[in-house]
Parts: C-alpha cells; structure tokens; sequence
C-alpha cells in the first residue's frame, strides 16, 4: 500500500480526541516492567552520539594498530580512557544538562534509569574491549586486564568530576581526565613497560578488583546525591 | 516486548470508536481494555501484548452491541460528514463501502492502527500466511474499487 493512501486511510479512519486519557495514565497502577524490558527500552533513548563515539573509538583503534603493527597495544591502550568518558557522559546526561529533578518525577525513576544506562553502555564498552584485547594479541586475561585498569580508573575518575563538578563543565573535566590517563599510560608503555609482565598480573588484577569496588562505592554516593535532591 | 501504552491506548480507542461509533463507550471500553491488561501480569512476556489487547477491546464491543441492541450505528465511515473530505479521500472512502465489515476492520488494524502481522494473525487466530492472503485481496479489491471510481470521475468529467 502506498504512503498516500495510507495517509488518507488515517484521516478517514480519524476519530475524535480521546478525553479522559491524560486522568486514565495518572490514576491507573502501571504493571513494573522487568529488567530485561527495562533495559532494552533504555538501548533506544541513549544518544546516537553515544554509540558513534564508540564506534569512531573502535575503528581509530583497529585502524591505527593495524598501521602501526608493533604500536597496536599502545594504541588501543591509549584510546580506552575516551571510550570511559563518553560512556559515563551518556549514563549522566540527565545531572549533566540539569534535568535530573524533572526526571525524578517521571515513570521510571531516575535512579532505574541511570543504572539502566550504566549497565548497557559498560557491557557495549566491555564487549568492544574484549574485541580490542583479541585485536591486541598475546595472553588474552593479561590483555584484558592491562586494558581495563585505564577505562575502570577514568570511568571511575569521571564518576567523580560529574558528582562534583555541575553542568557542561563536568563532561569537560572528564575529558582533561581522559587526555591525562591515555598519556600516562603512553608514558608507562614507554618508561615502565617492565610493569606489562605476566608476573606481576597478580597485582593487575587486584588493581582492577580495587578500582572496581571503588566504581560501586562511587555510584552509591551518585544515587545517594540524587536522594538529597528529592529531600530538597 | 513492551509497547507504548499512550500510544496503543489512542490506537485500541480509534478501534472501539470504529466499531461502536460513541466517543464516550470507546473510551470506556479502551479503558476496561487496558485496567484487565494491567491486571493480566506476564501477558508481555508472552511476546504478545498487543493481540491480547485487540481482543479483550473487540470482545468488550461486541457485548456492547448485546447490551444496546437498538444502539444507533450508522455505516458511515467515522468523519464522513467533514467537508474538508478531498476527491481521492472521497473515492477511497466508496471504496471502502464495498467492503464488508470484516474487511475494512483489517484495513484499520493493519493499516491505520498498524499492527504487526504476528500480533494481527493472533488476533484473528489464523496464520500469518493465511492473512497475508486475506491481506492481499482485500487491497486488490480497493485498488480495483479506485481505479474503476477514478475512470468513471474521468468520463463523468469529458462528458461536462
């Protein structure tokens, strides 16, 4: 059927407004959604932006690694920050652009949401990286590992600038942060590569154990800060 | 899957208005639809919650029609007395006159109210083939009902 006949069909078939809607939605007792609805309802609110980023991250890397065969780890190493930042950007869009209070008054709560967002952007994150690592070469649990520590540290260090930091200016601090943990990890390639050996894996993975707890720690303070905002 | 109630709501009222041609019993009866939706937990995991709605909102009609037998319904296409109606507006809507009521009840759902072929099938309680067969010749039949209107507007027009 073409897109004009359907077009009339909708205005033959048109029938007058609704009035008792908008009293129906306020007064009825919505059935709870589950988690696995809730998420996929989320996948289509995050911004395109989101997932173009990370896309244009992934292909910087892979391109990148794939000129500079012997740099292929440093670069991916030193792009992971940016992915971190423009994951947790994504998950506080809401606090960023000060509509928190007026979300919080919507059908999910904010809180459902920010964790719904959190979830899906660092499994899509986790995912990419685990493509990087298998890009990357060499023992895969120690790739992943080397890999983690700079996202978890600069996902966790952005957590922070956004908790602190109000506004636009937030996501600017993360990015300074970003640029900062991609250098010292350059930097550490450079000068400390000693520290990249099988033996010390122990220790990576307790870093990346302890800036996991530290994330969890980190998002309770950010749900916590969004009880006083209802308490205000 | 989840839907869009706001969305659906004013899809299932148009279905009711359609059916029972009262603004006020439509909006009853969408909202009856939906509060037993509601209340029917893990209909949406069955994966389909929009035939679940169609029927308990056509179901809800058609006791209507029991209640009221005398209820006034007119055949008249919902807006028909509008004169903003266009030309091509028009001969579709004769066309969709020839119809019977089934028909131009999948022509609502399956093209105004847009509901999924699987949904629609369930619904009907057929198969998806079975009505996208159904489908296809009821818009034969319109398109062939236009093109004959359009010819006959033609000649009627040279003959002025």
């Amino acid at each position: 059927m073409n897109q004009k006949m359907r077009k009339q069909l909708k205005e033959i078939y048109e029938a007058p407004k609704p009035a008792g809607k908008r009293a129906f939605f306020r007064k009825a007792e919505l059935p709870p959604l589950n988690i696995g609805s809730m998420l996929w309802m989320q996948c289509f609110y995050i911004t395109k932006w989101e997932w173009i980023a990370s896309a244009i991250l992934f292909g910087v890397a892979v391109v990148m690694g794939n000129i500079y065969r012997e740099w292929v780890f440093c670069t991916i190493l030193a792009m992971l920050p940016f992915l971190a930042v423009v994951g947790v950007s994504e998950s506080v869009r809401s606090i960023t652009w000060g509509m928190s209070e007026l979300e919080m008054s919507a059908r999910f709560s904010l809180k459902s949401v920010v964790l719904a967002r959190m979830v899906i952007v660092g499994i899509a994150n986790i995912v990419l990286e685990m493509i990087l690592a298998l890009l990357a070469g060499g023992n895969l649990l120690e790739t992943v590992l080397y890999l983690l520590v700079p996202y978890l540290f600069t996902a966790y260090g952005s957590l922070i600038l956004v908790r602190t930091i109000s506004g636009k200016d937030g996501i600017y601090a993360c990015a300074g942060l970003g640029i900062f943990v991609s250098a010292m990890m350059e930097f550490s390639i450079l000068q400390y590569s000693w520290i990249y050996q099988t033996r010390y894996t122990g220790i990576w993975f307790a870093v990346v154990c302890f800036i996991m707890y530290l994330i969890i720690m980190e998002g309770k303070q950010n749900i916590r800060k969004m009880e006083e905002l209802v308490w205000n | 899957m989840s839907i869009d109630l706001e969305e659906q709501y004013d899809r299932v009222y148009r279905y009711c208005y359609y059916r029972l041609r009262h603004t006020q019993l439509a909006e009853d009866i969408t909202q009856e639809a939906f509060l037993r939706y509601f209340e029917s937990r893990g209909i949406e995991n069955t994966g389909r919650p929009l035939a679940f709605l169609y029927t308990v909102a056509r179901n809800l009609c058609i006791d209507e029609y029991r209640k009221r037998k005398p209820l006034e319904r007119s055949d008249n296409l919902p807006g028909e007395d509008m004169e903003s109606a266009l030309l091509d507006s028009v001969i579709l809507r004769q066309a969709l006159h020839e119809l019977t009521e089934h028909e131009r009840e999948l022509v609502l759902l399956r093209y105004v109210n847009e509901v999924p072929v699987s949904d629609l099938a369930n619904f009907y309680g057929i198969s998806r083939f079975a009505l996208y067969r159904e489908t296809k010749s009821v818009l034969k039949k319109l398109e062939r009902r236009i093109s004959d209107e359009s010819e006959n507007e033609k000649a009627a027009e040279r003959n002025i």
